[in-house]
């Protein structure tokens, strides 16, 4: 085979492997930042007034999902605090009308995987450890792949977190036993 | 093949337990293409199917054309998923505070499928039903649910109901109406009205028959006529003839050593199959010992149902002729050995003087021997037996004396506890269509009952219907009946409706909505309500509810209560809290009084007296057909399925789809046709025939059935529906269209006489058993109460053997689960088992398994993860039948999870066998390497098919699978994480009987316990350590989680085996 051939070969190797890139699904959707209908600041919320994550986020610690305010939850506060921006008119007009805010999905796994927040925040997984540090977060986003391995470098005691190890190891924190169960059924059912 | 044909020059063995009857055959066996299937691998395809792939060879497409079509399709398919959707999260505008998503809600209420009313738990997601479970604090059903009840959550989403009123109906015209349209011009008639008739299913429920009571008063001749086809009504008239009170007695089969049923199929569907199921399986525990208790069961029957396979001793008749068998029994107890208070009473000894050997003809030769021995056992065991009938009063009357010559009467029948919810019969529909006729009625109401279809001449009740000046029916679809209304009212799913329920003197139930309705439409209390307050001139609570401001049935049920309920059972509680502590129990139970005896009167055995002569026998003549009903033609039994029943929920795909436990047919009914009889005929299974009766002929696919007598055959009710949906429509024939029609006794189902002739064509029927061939494997055990008393181990000692001492291996020493928390393995009791399929439908509700429709069961593509298989052994006049319950075996040396090439099934620490189906890439090795069967291959992306509402029905707890992904049983492993869950909030492990799954859960029998064998005191445990327990196929070294308990039928002698198993495979 000539050089010029070659290159050739590989030129087109190079080709399809980029459109392959461009045109098969992602594994992952890391980093993903789509715009809220409010946008809300977790940064405000969670970080300068320091409110706790359950406060909204009532499911977390009761059940698979961690579960997205209702409106009511917003009205809350906001009835009284900075009712005359904008977006609490929007709010408002929600609340009023019984039409619920559709927000945009962020963090989802695929059908077929099963997540149960209870079960690992009752373990003591801190919220950030899979979604980032939500509070310095104006516009949330995907901070973790969120992938299968990602989630099994955890389960596995590979990459468990330090302060994990040290609550389910207290004798020996450098451990690299499992942290989990990691059979297929623990999620896949 | 040299293998074989050695074999065949043998003598002819006939196989230990075969499927169908020509098995029995040498000639069957040594069919060539017998033989040619047999030495296949795998499953051959139907016959349509060989045709369309013929056709597909010829139609021109090839290889080049289609790889560029599968290219194309490839590419097209990866942009599809270039992009991940943008999904939307929406929460509530205000979160009702008992609700946090994802965790289940259950209600307390009522089942109304059937008349029996058994106590359900409505388990609710995010304010949608997902799942029906009996309750368990309910004295009936305590936990445990039947088939159509598991199946009737489907009815709630059936896109085929009535989403609004309709009128101008009748013309043909369907227009879409509100309610205040039609509410004026029904009050405008109403107003009007003077003779009104109301025609509706049985209805149990106090509130409900008070408010139609006072309703009806408005009228100046108003009449509610109950209507059910299947008829339980004559065992109450035969009471009344006997004792003197019209009630439905309580039946104690937990307290009965015996049972003697002449037609009644009680564990099927007979009375309230649920509580007779769980009882009578109370009486068929063996724990191990010799000297355990096993009650008897004995059946005299024309149609092979699964009370008659789950008897001891069977006896096939001609149906309609089941007085005769029990007057041939009455005779020898009685009269010959002179047993009881009664053989001394002129009237019952001249009755019992008649014809000994007539009866024992016109029943179908019955056995004297075994009578009189049978005979026997019941005075043996009197005070502690029981005997049932279904059918003519002249059988009750009968049957009736037998209880109270056997002492039973007071013991194990409970006269005084009336168990309500059989008033409805057929009767007085004869007289309601004659006043139609004569343009009489003003108004007629039809509510859910659908007598055009189940009548032999409905249509002539449909033209009778159109003289009403105005009709009404209150349904949920537009039925064959509502065809002819002038107005049909869309009404509620019980599940959207408040109600109650009364189904016995001493028990009271509560419905309550688990959903707002899913379209415009009202249950039927409520729209009486609405016409009151329109104008109609009704009585009492009615009225007093529809000019208040609280004018909701919601509102009369709560009054209702407080009038009558409250003050009795509710002292010292405000009714407040008397009524929300009712509602979240959802039963309200008072003690009844103990049973006691009442008075035979010997005077009502003149019905059985006067009937027998008119009973027609088989003429044993020397005609070319041989013995055959006198006249000419076959006797006809009208049956009625376990799961389509009398046809009202035809439209769900469920039911539709949920294999005939005897026959294993899905989709259709058959013509059931002794295998003498067929031989005769020149006919077999899946051949065409023209069946002719008195008033109508059809083509219907035959079933040679063994089990049922010559000159004999019988059909199944519920099929040939003509409106009942986009499923249920055109699927079989309507049996109703041979039955007889009388006006004293309403629909006879088992007197109709047909003529049968050939055709020529063939159909084939979907049957799930035919996918998979026996080869003389040990599947499964059965042994008889004599060998086990002389050494309950005898289950083990059986030819081919169920267990090996020492099986050849290539495995390493097996796994040790020992160590582990948990270890899941699942119990079998073959004892118990009555083969019902509550828990086939249980877990396509649990585990969202698909319906594939007829041609792809045809396939071997039906999608349940559990199916019940059904094994004959013995004589195929008339064989004795095991179940068994087969689903994934969780086997620890699984033969699927070696062949997998992805490792999408393997398993896991607790000794589940899992399937992951991200993983699977759908190569179907596993399918083929499992020597059970259980594994099931998405061919479709079945999903698709659950359009509109029915896709509510998803449990959001399981992944609904796609197209390319095998699935299986998982033993519920979404219930297993979910307990894992629970107990580790509370830091313990999992209790024994705290973990369930769905097969288990609703079993009424409870023959399916599982649990955790690491657990020592566990009930699986104790299971397994039986020395009745076996694995299935054991000796292949799979070491299956599935454990069956042998089953141990009460006869003497040794199991009949034919022989020992038959060499092919």
């Amino acid at each position: 085979m000539n050089s010029g051939l070659r290159k050739f070969a590989l030129f087109g190797v190079v080709v399809v492997a980029a459109l392959l890139w461009q045109v098969l699904p992602r594994t992952s959707n890391q980093g993903y930042e789509p715009e809220q209908p409010i946008p809300f600041s977790h940064k405000l919320h969670a970080g300068k007034f320091n409110i706790d994550c359950r406060y909204c986020h009532t499911g977390a610690y009761k059940g698979a999902h961690a579960t997205v305010p209702s409106v009511s939850t917003c009205m809350n506060c906001h009835s009284v605090v900075y009712p005359e921006s904008p977006w609490m008119q929007k709010i408002k007009k929600a609340y009023a009308e019984g039409k619920p805010i559709e927000w945009v999905r962020i963090h989802e796994l695929p059908d077929h995987a099963h997540f149960n927040h209870k079960r690992h925040v009752s373990k003591g997984v801190s919220c950030e450890t899979c979604h980032g540090n939500v509070k310095e977060m104006d516009k949330v986003y995907q901070a973790q792949p969120l992938t299968m391995g990602w989630c099994l470098n955890c389960h596995r005691g590979f990459e468990t977190p330090k302060y994990l190890k040290k609550s389910i190891y207290p004798e020996n924190p450098d451990s690299t036993d499992p942290v989990a169960p990691f059979t297929c059924n623990t999620c896949h059912y | 093949m040299e293998l074989n044909e050695k074999k065949n020059e043998q003598k002819f063995e006939k196989p230990r337990y075969w499927k169908g009857p020509e098995e029995l055959n040498a000639s069957y066996w040594s069919d060539d293409a017998v033989q040619t299937r047999n030495a296949q691998e795998f499953y051959d395809k139907p016959i349509e199917t060989l045709e369309k792939i013929e056709a597909m060879d010829k139609s021109g497409v090839s290889r080049r054309d289609f790889l560029t079509v599968m290219g194309a399709s490839m590419a097209m398919a990866s942009f599809a998923c270039a992009r991940r959707p943008v999904n939307k999260i929406i929460p509530y505008v205000v979160q009702p505070q008992e609700l946090t998503p994802g965790i289940p809600l259950h209600y307390a209420s009522t089942c109304k499928e059937c008349a029996q009313a058994c106590g359900i738990l409505v388990k609710t997601r995010e304010g949608r039903p997902v799942k029906l479970e009996g309750n368990e604090s309910h004295p009936m059903n305590a936990g445990k649910l039947c088939a159509r009840g598991q199946s009737s959550i489907l009815n709630l989403y059936d896109p085929d109901r009535l989403r609004q009123p309709m009128k101008g109906v009748k013309g043909g015209a369907k227009n879409g109406a509100n309610w205040a349209e039609v509410d004026a011009l029904v009050v405008a008639a109403l107003k009007e009205a003077k003779k009104v008739r109301i025609v509706s299913l049985s209805e149990s429920g106090d509130s409900t028959r008070r408010i139609m009571k006072e309703f009806m008063a408005a009228f100046v001749d108003a009449k509610w006529i109950e209507v059910d086809p299947i008829g339980m009504d004559e065992v109450a008239d035969g009471q009344a003839e006997s004792y003197g009170t019209h009630v439905f007695p309580d039946y104690a089969f937990d307290r009965a050593e015996m049972v003697v049923s002449f037609g009644a199929d009680f564990l099927g569907t007979w009375g309230n199959p649920v509580e007779n199921g769980k009882r009578w399986a109370t009486t068929r525990k063996l724990a191990g010992k010799k000297d355990d208790a096993l009650s008897k069961l004995v059946v005299f029957e024309a149609n092979m149902s699964i009370t008659g396979a789950s008897a001891d001793e069977r006896f096939p008749i001609v149906p309609g002729n089941e007085v005769a068998a029990a007057l041939a029994l009455a005779h020898e107890l009685i009269v010959t050995q002179k047993r009881g208070k009664f053989a001394s009473v002129q009237e019952v000894s001249s009755l019992l003087s008649g014809s000994v050997e007539e009866w024992i003809s016109k029943a179908g030769s019955l056995d004297r021997a075994k009578i009189k021995k049978i005979a026997e056992e019941l005075w043996n065991s009197r005070g502690k037996s029981i005997v049932v009938g279904h059918g003519s009063i002249a059988l009750q009357s009968v049957v009736n004396l037998l209880n109270s010559t056997l002492e039973n009467d007071g013991k194990t029948i409970d006269g005084t506890a009336d168990v309500v919810g059989y008033n409805a019969s057929t009767k007085g529909l004869v007289a309601l269509q004659a006043e139609l006729e004569a343009g009489q009625v003003d108004v007629l109401l039809v509510h859910r009952a659908n007598p055009v279809y189940f009548l032999p001449k409905g249509g002539e009740f449909g033209e009778a219907m159109k003289k009403a000046k105005l009709v009404i029916a209150v349904t949920d679809r537009v039925d064959e009946t509502a065809e002819f209304a002038d107005v049909v009212l869309a009404e509620n799913h019980y599940l959207e409706s408040w109600g109650d329920a009364h189904p016995k003197a001493s028990l009271h139930s509560l419905q309550q909505p688990t959903i707002a309705p899913l379209f415009d439409t009202r249950s039927m209390e409520d729209i009486l309500i609405g016409w009151t307050r329109g104008g109609v001139k009704a009585g009492g609570l009615l009225s007093t509810i529809a000019s208040g401001p609280k004018n909701s049935f919601h509102d009369y049920l709560k009054e209702n209560w407080k009038q009558t309920l409250y003050p009795v059972h509710g002292k010292g509680k405000a009714f407040k809290d008397f009524w929300e502590l009712t509602l979240q129990k959802g039963i309200l139970e008072s003690k009844g009084g103990a049973p006691r005896e009442r008075a035979f009167k010997p005077g009502s055995l003149k019905f059985a007296k006067d009937s027998i002569a008119s009973l027609k026998g088989l003429s044993l003549g020397k005609k070319k057909m041989g013995p055959r009903i006198e006249g000419s033609g076959f006797a006809l039994g009208i049956y009625s399925k376990v799961s389509v029943a009398d046809g009202r929920s035809a439209n769900n795909a469920w039911l539709q789809e949920m294999p005939d436990p005897i026959s294993t047919i899905t989709w259709d009914n058959y013509l059931n046709i002794g295998p003498a009889s067929a031989a005769e005929l020149g006919i077999e299974t899946n051949d065409v025939v023209l069946v002719s009766g008195e008033g109508a002929s059809f083509e219907i696919p035959v079933k040679v059935q063994p089990g049922i007598l010559k000159g004999v055959v019988t059909l199944a009710m519920g099929y040939g529906r003509t409106r009942a949906g986009k499923v249920g429509s055109l699927v079989g024939k309507n049996a109703f269209k041979l039955a007889a029609f009388s006006g004293e006794r309403g629909l006879l189902l088992n007197q109709g006489t047909v003529t049968i002739s050939k055709t020529g064509m063939k159909y084939q029927l979907a049957a799930i058993q035919e996918h998979h061939r026996i080869m003389g494997r040990p599947i499964l055990n059965e042994i008889t109460l004599d060998e086990y008393r002389k050494d309950p181990n005898a289950a083990m000692e059986v030819e081919p053997p169920v267990k090996m001492a020492k099986v050849p291996t290539l495995w390493d020493a097996p796994v040790d689960y020992s160590k582990n928390e948990y270890r899941w393995m699942l119990g079998v009791d073959l004892n118990s088992c009555t083969g019902c399929g509550a828990c086939v439908i249980a877990c396509q509700a649990e585990n969202n398994t698909p319906v594939v429709g007829r041609d792809r069961v045809r396939q071997s593509r039906e999608m349940h993860w559990m199916r019940i298989d059904r094994y004959y052994s013995g004589d195929e006049t008339n064989p004795t039948v095991v179940f068994q319950p087969m689903m994934c075996q969780h086997c620890e040396n699984a033969p699927c999870e070696t062949v997998c090439p992805v490792v999408a099934t393997s398993h896991s620490d607790d000794g589940l066998n899992q399937m992951t189906y991200s993983r699977c890439v759908g190569t179907r090795y596993c399918q083929n390497n499992c020597p059970y069967k259980t594994r099931r291959f998405n061919f479709f992306d079945h999903w698709k098919d659950y359009k509109d509402t029915m896709n509510m029905v998803w449990n959001p707890d399981v992944t609904v699978r796609s197209r390319g992904i095998m699935e299986k049983c998982t033993f519920c492993v979404q219930r297993i994480n979910e307990s894992k869950s629970k107990a580790k909030d509370n830091k313990t492990k999992i209790k024994d009987g705290e973990l369930r799954t769905a097969c288990q859960q609703t079993c009424p029998t409870d023959a399916i316990v599982f649990g955790n064998v690491n657990d020592k005191e566990s009930q699986i445990s104790k299971w397994i350590s039986n020395p009745r327990t076996f694995r299935s196929m054991e000796i292949l070294n799979t070491r299956p989680a599935v454990n069956y308990l042998t089953k141990v039928r009460n006869a003497e002698g040794e199991h009949h085996a034919g022989g020992k198993e038959h060499g092919h495979g």
